[in-house]
């Protein structure tokens, strides 16, 4: 009403611009997950790619930034993959993600922490 | 002035008998047996670690050592050194927190369906103490937060990943003490089947 609130159309340009990048990402993540039998997360991701394909951007960002993929037990950051070349490969992407989430201006609270627990990981490898 | 025993040196005073470096050693520096006696336990007691704690209470209320010898900080400093070699101060801390470091706590984690049993996030707070714990700690949908996994882990490999869980769009946050853990970490892991689930 007063102008505090940006256009939404707006606010997506930048995610927009990287949908090549969000989708290999979420593409890749979906594959890794569902190839170490992590079903549910796997399902989670698709949906997110579901909704990006549907130009569904409100609700896509919503769910990006949600419990279901940074929340606790149970949520895609967290999931046990017992091969280590996949979980090198998870946390790489996880972090392209991160990173892309934070260059198209629409990541939410509490995720830094988890860029920092995944670098400290490739760091000690 | 007398030369003593060793060649120590002692004034005639009033006071007291002083030695070579006009310390008093508590003697009366007469040169008989117990003057000697006191002399040699001064020489002695600049070796003695007890000594030097016992100089260094009195410094702190005088400061002068136990036989009324003015101090400075810098003497005291040495004197302490002496009583706590940095050394074993070292040994001492390094056990200290060694013992500390092996006390073992208790982490927990609820799961169930779409979460697994393995995943890394865990919670220093047993869920059962708190209400809306699904909301607090932000469960995700996939969690039908049937089974609690209890184990125990040593204090040095706990890992804080979010000292708050998060607010996310979708839940409140604010559960303390997020960790990350490994399951292969846990000491003793043992599975409950909630009645009620998370």
């Amino acid at each position: 009403m007063f102008g505090f609130k940006k256009n939404k159309d707006e606010d997506f340009n930048l995610v927009l611009e990287e949908r090549a990048n969000f989708l290999s990402i979420l593409m890749a993540l979906m594959q890794l997950l569902k190839s170490s039998g992590n079903n549910a997360q796997s399902d989670f991701i698709h949906k997110l790619i579901e909704l990006f394909n549907q130009n569904n951007l409100d609700h896509f960002v919503k769910l990006i930034n949600g419990v279901d993929m940074w929340g606790g037990a149970g949520a895609v950051w967290e999931v046990y993959i017992e091969d280590q070349n996949k979980v090198k490969e998870f946390e790489k992407e996880m972090l392209r993600l991160i990173s892309l989430m934070e260059k198209t201006k629409i990541i939410g609270n509490g995720i830094k922490p988890i860029k920092k627990i995944f670098e400290d990981n490739m760091k000690t490898g | 002035m007398r030369v003593g025993l060793g060649g120590l040196v002692s004034i005639n005073n009033e006071s007291g008998g002083e030695n070579i470096d006009n310390r008093n050693y508590g003697g009366d520096g007469s040169g008989d047996m117990m003057d000697m006696a006191l002399r040699v336990v001064d020489v002695i007691n600049q070796f003695n670690p007890i000594a030097h704690l016992m100089d260094n209470v009195s410094f702190a209320f005088t400061g002068s050592d136990r036989l009324g010898n003015k101090m400075s900080l810098g003497d005291a400093w040495m004197k302490s050194a002496s009583v706590f070699p940095i050394g074993r101060v070292g040994v001492f801390g390094s056990s200290a927190a060694k013992g500390v470091g092996s006390l073992k706590v208790p982490i927990y984690r609820v799961y169930g369906e779409g979460a697994s049993m393995y995943g890394k996030s865990y919670s220093l707070i047993n869920p059962k103490y708190v209400p809306f714990y699904r909301n607090f700690a932000g469960l995700p949908n996939a969690n039908s937060g049937q089974y609690l996994l209890k184990g125990s882990i040593p204090l040095r490999d706990i890992n804080v990943g979010r000292w708050f869980a998060a607010p996310l769009n979708g839940n409140t946050g604010g559960l303390p003490f997020e960790l990350y853990q490994n399951y292969n970490q846990l000491i003793n892991p043992a599975n409950v089947i909630l009645k009620k689930p998370f």
